[in-house]
């Protein structure tokens, strides 16, 4: 992100900020989609985040560090949507169950277990554990799909 | 037939999730950031008041308390999704946990001796002082609640307690300026009232969908109070009256003093701190620096309320060659060595269109200039303004002087709206603030 609009709409300047807006949607759209598998709840998550990224913005000490610092209130909007999303949704089907979001910054944004640990606000143990067991658990669900399929035989 | 199973490796599960993951849309739909844009400009931004340095505490709360600066809007978005939360009516959720002085249901009168009141307390009544300053009644009946919050004497009002309200951090200079600062940049309207024989502010929130919540600001001895009364929906029509009224009617002052101004003009002041700057000097607490014409000129800080970023106070701070930067119209940078180089350098307009009759037509009015001695940063220095005809001041108050060789300005605007039709301003701190500001202010070494 441009670093002298972040300064500027960190001032409070609303016309730097609109030109720093769809470049974020761009930006944090599809994090949201990976992690919520919706795309209505991914919208709304990513609105919520560039208002709020809007509101605190004038709290963000380093203009270098603002995609850390965006990612890190996506995700915090995005875990507001599956909290709201669960007090009355629908069972989903398989490839609609909203993904962690640390497995969602590893595998689309490809970064780091420290870097997710900084934009989690987590330590690095914890996410490393969570890390293994998510592999575990995605692991252990394709084997038994593919243990499935393998019993299905063609009509 | 034998069939092989092979176990996923991690670079192999990698790649399953990877593809996986490259589902989806690349690109948000159009609407996303138009349709977060509409709601960021009407909210303000959250900004912390690092630089704002607290001169006096109150009620004894830690200093180092962690402060969000919050305006009452924010608290009404508050109280909104709150209402939505808090289950049926008559069930509210309590403040954050912490001491509790003293609770149960007393009848006769109450005497708060640190809060400086009494009041009468109803049979059905409960009493909760949370802590000193922080007082909450309930009726048991009625599911109708009070949240009294006591500032200090200095104006302050500091807490993290009042039920709906993220943490506050007020310097209630005047009631007036709370109206003109907090109010009126949350478009939450109020009215004059009483309570026990002091002015107060009433303002309220009202929702089809959500309980009434009301509050009255007051000023007493220069202390705020801050007393928010909640009505449960579906409150019976047989219950008691309201217990607003019933409280406020019997509200009493321990000490009575009069609302005016006291002799120490600091009152609802704090120091504010910038080494940049170079100088350092009492403002309004709820005031920041705040980016405005001419703040980015290096001696100039401009000083406001967060949420509008509108300019009440502008200091400018020349070089010792006498040479500093005026931004009130437009930009200039004089030079000056005397109080009357000075003035000749302030933007002085000879007349002023002042509506007439129904006020679509204007006549031309000529300005007279106001002149006072002063002190500035303790040396010599002098006021200068323009009345508007129609009573108080006509845009800025100027204040200067030479301190330590270096001309410094101070131009104090009473109100934002006052190049609006002609009509006269409000100002929003007395003159005994406007003089501990100028009194306060040091160059730093």
């Amino acid at each position: 992100m441009d670093e002298r609009l972040v300064s500027l709409a960190q001032r409070g300047d609303v016309d730097a900020f609109s030109d720093m807006a769809h470049g974020i949607a761009v930006q944090l759209y599809p994090v949201a989609f990976r992690i919520l598998r919706d795309h209505d709840r991914a919208d709304d998550a990513t609105q919520q985040a560039i208002v709020r990224i809007w509101r605190d913005l004038p709290s963000l000490r380093d203009v270098a560090r603002f995609d850390a610092w965006a990612y890190r209130i996506l995700v915090n909007a995005c875990r507001d949507e599956i909290k709201r999303a669960d007090r009355g949704r629908e069972i989903p089907g398989f490839g609609t169950e909203p993904m962690a979001p640390d497995d969602a910054l590893q595998y689309y944004l490809d970064l780091g277990l420290p870097e997710i640990a900084d934009i989690l606000g987590v330590p690095l143990g914890t996410v490393k554990s969570r890390s293994h067991a998510a592999r575990q658990a995605m692991r252990a669900a394709l084997e038994a799909d593919a243990r499935t399929l393998e019993g299905v035989q063609p009509v | 037939m034998s069939t092989r199973r092979e176990t996923l490796t991690d670079d192999g599960l990698g790649h399953v999730l990877g593809h996986w993951l490259a589902e989806g849309p690349p690109a948000p739909p159009e609407s996303t950031a138009e349709s977060a844009m509409r709601t960021v400009v009407t909210i303000p931004q959250r900004r912390w008041r690092g630089r704002i340095l607290r001169t006096t505490g109150s009620f004894g709360l830690p200093a180092q308390v962690g402060l969000v600066v919050a305006g009452i809007g924010a608290a009404v978005v508050v109280a909104i999704s709150v209402s939505f939360n808090s289950g049926p009516p008559g069930v509210v959720p309590s403040p954050s946990a912490g001491p509790t002085a003293t609770e149960g249901a007393v009848g006769g009168t109450r005497t708060f001796e640190d809060a400086g009141f009494s009041v009468e307390i109803q049979p059905d009544w409960s009493v909760n002082e949370v802590e000193p300053g922080s007082i909450e009644i309930a009726d048991s009946l009625s599911g109708a609640r009070m949240f009294i919050t006591v500032g200090a004497p200095d104006g302050t009002l500091e807490t993290c307690r009042v039920r709906f309200f993220p943490c506050l951090d007020l310097g209630v200079s005047s009631l007036a300026d709370f109206e003109r600062s907090i109010l009126a940049a949350f478009h939450l309207r109020s009215q004059p009232a009483t309570v026990a024989g002091e002015e107060a502010l009433e303002f309220s929130h009202q929702g089809m969908v959500f309980p009434t919540v009301r509050h009255w600001l007051v000023l007493q001895g220069g202390r705020p109070y801050l007393i928010q009364y909640q009505e449960q929906r579906n409150r019976p029509a047989d219950t008691v009256p309201p217990m607003a009224a019933a409280l406020l009617n019997s509200w009493n002052w321990l000490e009575p003093e009069s609302s005016t101004p006291s002799a120490d003009g600091s009152r609802g002041l704090a120091l504010f701190r910038e080494p940049e700057a170079g100088f350092e000097v009492l403002v309004p607490r709820g005031w920041d620096e705040i980016q405005a014409a001419g703040s980015a000129l290096p001696g100039v800080v401009a000083f406001g309320h967060y949420y509008d970023e509108m300019s009440l106070l502008t200091i400018s701070v020349g070089m010792a060659d006498g040479t500093f930067d005026l931004c009130e119209f437009q930009c200039a940078s004089p030079n000056a060595s005397t109080l009357d180089e000075i003035e000749e350098t302030l933007p002085l307009p000879d007349t002023i269109m002042v509506s007439v009759g129904n006020g679509a037509e204007f006549e031309e009015v000529p300005l007279s200039v106001v002149v006072q001695e002063t002190t500035l940063g303790g040396a010599p220095g002098r006021i200068v303004y323009q009345e508007h005809p129609k009573g108080g001041l006509f845009a800025h108050l100027y204040a200067f002087a030479i301190v330590d060789e270096r001309p410094v300005v101070f131009s104090f605007m009473p109100t934002p709206s006052w190049g609006m039709a002609g009509y006269p301003v409000k100002e929003y701190i007395d003159a005994g603030q406007r003089q501990a500001i100028l009194d306060s202010f040091r160059v730093l070494d």
